[in-house]
């Protein structure tokens, strides 16, 4: 069944941003993912994201993430980090949605690109902010850890959505 | 649903992305080579007379008059025929700026960085 009643809609993504909320504290619950390299993470609430891509389109996946990065950073964050997450997840649902659109690939490769761009936003975002080229030198290390990130939620994602009644949009 | 849970395309996609990155790796270490350390620029006369890596071990002869050495990334003027060796009783130089001067001679000795100014001894680490 597609979701079709606003007040449907409305429940589902108020159900599925509280989802992603939670989905970014487990990840700071977990050490071994946070501290292992600076600056990667498992990126747990992107299953979310990517649910919501596919389940309604880009305009909501787009709310859900912003209100995720904004309450999380209130609850467990810090308010300047909001701006590397914001860069890095436009630039992140922006790619995974034109991928989405080709029809090509499926929730697995588009979350792997997504993961992967998500980690190139932020570093433009850092290189814009520091002025400093030399963040660049991270970005092949970040790409490889946002690609195999992706790849796996972009699998759990898959797993997920075939057990919910709603279908792709 | 339309696609399997993984298929060529995305392998491919992947692949393409990991590959970029490896490229990436590849282009970003070979241009640090090329301008990681810093130079040992000398000036002769007022004119640029050369450019070595500092991380190569040299003997160079400047126009015959002077002969200065680099050594373990340190510079030093090892010989002058001028009559003070003023240049040659200096303490040897190694970071950016710094620079050994043999005024008789007018020759000038000095580190230069890697590829920009502020890559220098203040680089905040990125």
């Amino acid at each position: 069944m597609a979701i079709s009643k606003s007040s449907a809609r409305v429940a589902v993504l108020g159900v599925l941003g509280a989802l992603a909320v939670i989905m970014g504290y487990v990840e700071y619950l977990i050490p071994v993912i946070n501290t292992a390299i600076p600056g990667i993470r498992f990126g747990m609430a992107n299953i979310v994201i990517v649910m919501v891509l596919y389940i309604f389109s880009y305009r909501e996946a787009l709310a859900v993430s912003v209100l995720r990065l904004i309450i999380n950073a209130l609850l467990f964050g810090n308010i300047f980090s909001i701006l590397f997450s914001l860069s890095g997840t436009v630039l992140s649902l922006l790619v995974m949605c034109l991928l989405k659109k080709t029809g090509l690939f499926s929730m697995t490769g588009v979350s792997a690109a997504g993961g992967a761009f998500h980690n190139i936003g932020q570093i433009l975002m850092a290189w814009a902010i520091s002025g400093a080229s030399s963040v660049l030198l991270y970005m092949p290390v970040l790409m490889t850890a946002g690609v195999l990130t992706g790849t796996f939620t972009g699998a759990a994602a898959y797993i997920v959505m075939r057990k919910l009644p709603w279908q792709e949009s | 649903m339309k696609h399997k849970i993984i298929q060529k395309n995305d392998i491919l996609l992947i692949s393409a992305i990991l590959l970029a990155a490896c490229f990436l790796a590849v282009f970003f270490f070979a241009k640090e080579d090329s301008t990681e350390g810093a130079f040992l620029e000398i000036t002769a006369d007022g004119e640029l007379y050369g450019r070595y890596p500092l991380n190569e071990d040299a003997v160079i002869d400047i126009n015959g008059t002077n002969v200065c050495e680099i050594s373990n990334g340190h510079v030093s003027m090892i010989e002058a025929d001028c009559a003070d060796k003023s240049c040659v009783r200096m303490k040897e130089i190694s970071f950016e700026g710094e620079s050994i001067i043999c005024l008789p001679n007018r020759i000038v000795l000095k580190i230069t960085g890697c590829a920009s100014a502020e890559e220098g001894v203040d680089t905040v680490a990125g």
